[in-house]
């Protein structure tokens, strides 16, 4: 019996040691919400230098909006306030009904610039949605002899794909290669549909990713590189559009294409928004955030996060163009196509 | 505090066991068997979360054991699969996965048998031991992993009751290890370049020994025999870990296991 007794004092002695290993949960108060995400991103973030952001300075502004005895609203209030001066599409913050992504609403904008449909119906003799990929399509610029692929995202299950486009539209006197929209994906992705058009290799960018809890500690430098892949490449003149909302991989992908002695960019300036994202965070209110861990640099070593790739040829839609029929982006590129080239 | 907490745990359980001896087939020099069980614990893994998630879940373990003559040394095999659902008391849409796996080889040395028909028996012995375990969240929107590969410090300690029941209790602590776990940011270039690369990932890390890992790992257990060759195997484990890096983890987990093996 005593031993019984033993084993079962024993055991809810075991049993009641989960508080000796593990720390006692977050409360869930505001201001620990704050404070939990305040230090996370100041122990993570990776572009305050880049982007020349005081966290410091903006707890002090935002810290003392914080009490516990605020509502959700409030607090979302301040917070989404407080990211907003990151001015980083990379970063964003979710509760049970609302999503917030820092410096979207300019980016945003230039959703209702462009209409795919329109481009299919007015501007194109044939197009070819590319089964398994994310939003990839390709075809013909009515009466001109010049090729036409669309990539909204870089991503899906097959990018060697881009191996059989390219064999196909190989005969055309130029590319116009549409990424406006481009909402990002795998910066692998984005690498292995510039390696169609790569002539030689180039180094591309470089990246660091935060790995320290002060402002200025990043790991070691990984080189990235533009490299021809595949059989055969397209060396023949290629016309990039953009818009202020290619993104992320998106923009990735330009700075492969902007190597290359073929290409141009022409429309809007894109987002400006490189890093790679960290995985999602969670608050004891039941939010989600996340936020850029890296900082991607030029071979030069400067950097475009905050200002985006500024276009060869700037062009922008207004939303009556669209409205009214017209994509005055792709029928600018036309124009520069005869002028420059003698492409039409 | 927590240090002094923990030694205590560690000399209860030594304590507890003082009641044990060599169970060792008498005419049978092997034994495998199969468990299954249920996992109760808690986790915090900073590169996974802020939060503490109360972990519930099943593992499925395969063993085989083997005796030398006179029961002097003894080697032990141990496959481990485990699965187990993560929540918060936060929101349910926090729910998260813990997949997890394992392989244990030990082996044992009888130091000494006491009482009437050396009814309770000592082994001390070495394990090496690999191990990994991967939480997720939402298809890796937020992920973590913890692998060990190395060697622990064993002892062990029998008890017959009778010629068809025994008890027994193991302990392991980990001196020696690879340990692995994410990069400070949770995901980095290597990360990325090594996605498909499981293995790799699995056993990249960096050896280490109590400065940075501790660990503790006790199993106490029951065996009954059903007959000459089949025995009952009940056993509960106690398993801590706790990695001390910048983004720590800690975690306590307790397994309730039923098996049943066979002598041959």
């Amino acid at each position: 019996m005593k031993r019984i007794i033993s084993s079962l004092i024993l055991f809810a002695l075991l049993t009641s040691c989960e508080s000796i290993v593990v720390d006692e949960n977050q409360m869930n108060t505001p201001i620990n919400n704050f404070e939990l995400l305040w230090n996370d991103i100041d122990k993570n973030y990776g572009l305050f230098g880049v982007r020349n952001i005081n966290w410091d300075s903006l707890y002090s502004i935002y810290r003392p909006q914080i009490n516990d005895q605020m509502t959700d609203q409030e607090l979302w209030d301040s917070i989404t306030e407080m990211l907003e001066e990151l001015d980083d599409g990379h970063t964003s913050i979710n509760n049970e009904t609302e999503s917030f992504i820092s410096g979207y609403e300019f980016n945003g904008k230039s959703i209702p610039e462009y209409s795919k449909s329109l481009i299919t119906d007015k501007y194109l003799d044939w197009r070819i949605e590319v089964e398994g990929e994310e939003n990839l399509s390709y075809g013909k610029i009515q009466g001109k002899d010049i090729g036409y692929i669309y990539l909204g995202q870089e991503g899906g299950r097959n990018s060697d794909v881009i191996a059989e486009i390219i064999e196909e539209l190989q005969s055309f006197k130029a590319i116009i290669f549409d990424i406006r929209q481009n909402v990002g994906g795998s910066d692998k992705y984005s690498f292995r549909m510039a390696g169609a058009f790569a002539d030689k290799s180039y180094l591309a960018y470089t990246s660091e990713t935060r790995n320290g809890p002060t402002h200025e500690e990043f790991g070691d430098k990984v080189e990235f590189y533009t490299e021809p892949i595949g059989d055969f490449q397209y060396t023949k003149p290629v016309m990039v559009l953009t818009d202020r909302r290619t993104i992320s991989a998106g923009e990735v992908f330009l700075i492969h294409m902007k190597n290359l002695p073929q290409v141009e960019q022409l429309g809007d300036t894109t987002a400006g928004d490189f890093s790679a994202t960290s995985v999602r965070r969670f608050l004891p209110n039941g939010w989600t955030y996340n936020y850029s861990i890296q900082k991607l640099l030029l071979p030069d070593g400067t950097s475009l996060d905050g200002i985006g790739h500024i276009p060869d040829v700037y062009l922008k839609n207004s939303i009556e163009d669209i409205e009214q029929g017209n994509d005055t982006v792709l029928e600018g590129t036309f124009v520069h196509l005869l002028q420059k080239y003698g492409i039409e | 505090m927590k240090k002094i907490a923990i030694q205590l745990l560690f000399s209860c359980c030594f304590i507890s066991v003082a009641s044990a001896q060599n169970d060792a087939p008498s005419n049978s020099n092997n034994r495998i068997g199969i468990q299954i069980g249920y996992d109760q614990g808690v986790l915090q893994d900073q590169n996974f979360s802020n939060l503490n998630y109360n972990l519930n879940g099943l593992n499925l373990a395969l063993s085989y054991e083997r005796y030398s003559s006179e029961n002097k040394y003894s080697f032990y095999g141990r496959l481990l699969f485990q699965s187990a659902l993560l929540s918060t008391s936060v929101s349910n849409s926090f729910e998260s996965s813990s997949l997890g796996g394992g392989l244990e080889l030990g082996l044992f040395r009888n130091i000494g048998k006491f009482g009437s028909s050396d009814k309770l028996s000592f082994d001390i012995g070495l394990r090496y031991g690999s191990s990994l375990d991967y939480l997720d969240w939402n298809y890796q929107d937020s992920f973590s992993f913890t692998g060990v590969h190395g060697l622990a410090m064993l002892a062990q300690i029998q008890y017959s009751v009778n010629g068809k029941q025994s008890i027994y209790s193991r302990l392991a602590i980990p001196f020696l290890q690879i340990l692995v776990r994410p990069p400070y940011n949770t995901i980095d270039e290597f990360i990325f370049e090594n996605e498909d690369k499981v293995l790799k990932l699995a056993f990249t890390g960096e050896f280490n020994s109590f400065n940075k890992y501790q660990a503790f790992d006790w199993t106490t257990g029951y065996r009954g025999k059903i007959n000459d060759r089949l025995e009952l195997d009940l056993s509960y484990n106690l398993k801590l870990q706790n990695v001390r890096k910048e983004k720590s983890m800690a975690q306590f987990k307790n397994q309730f296991n039923v098996g049943l093996n066979l002598n041959f």
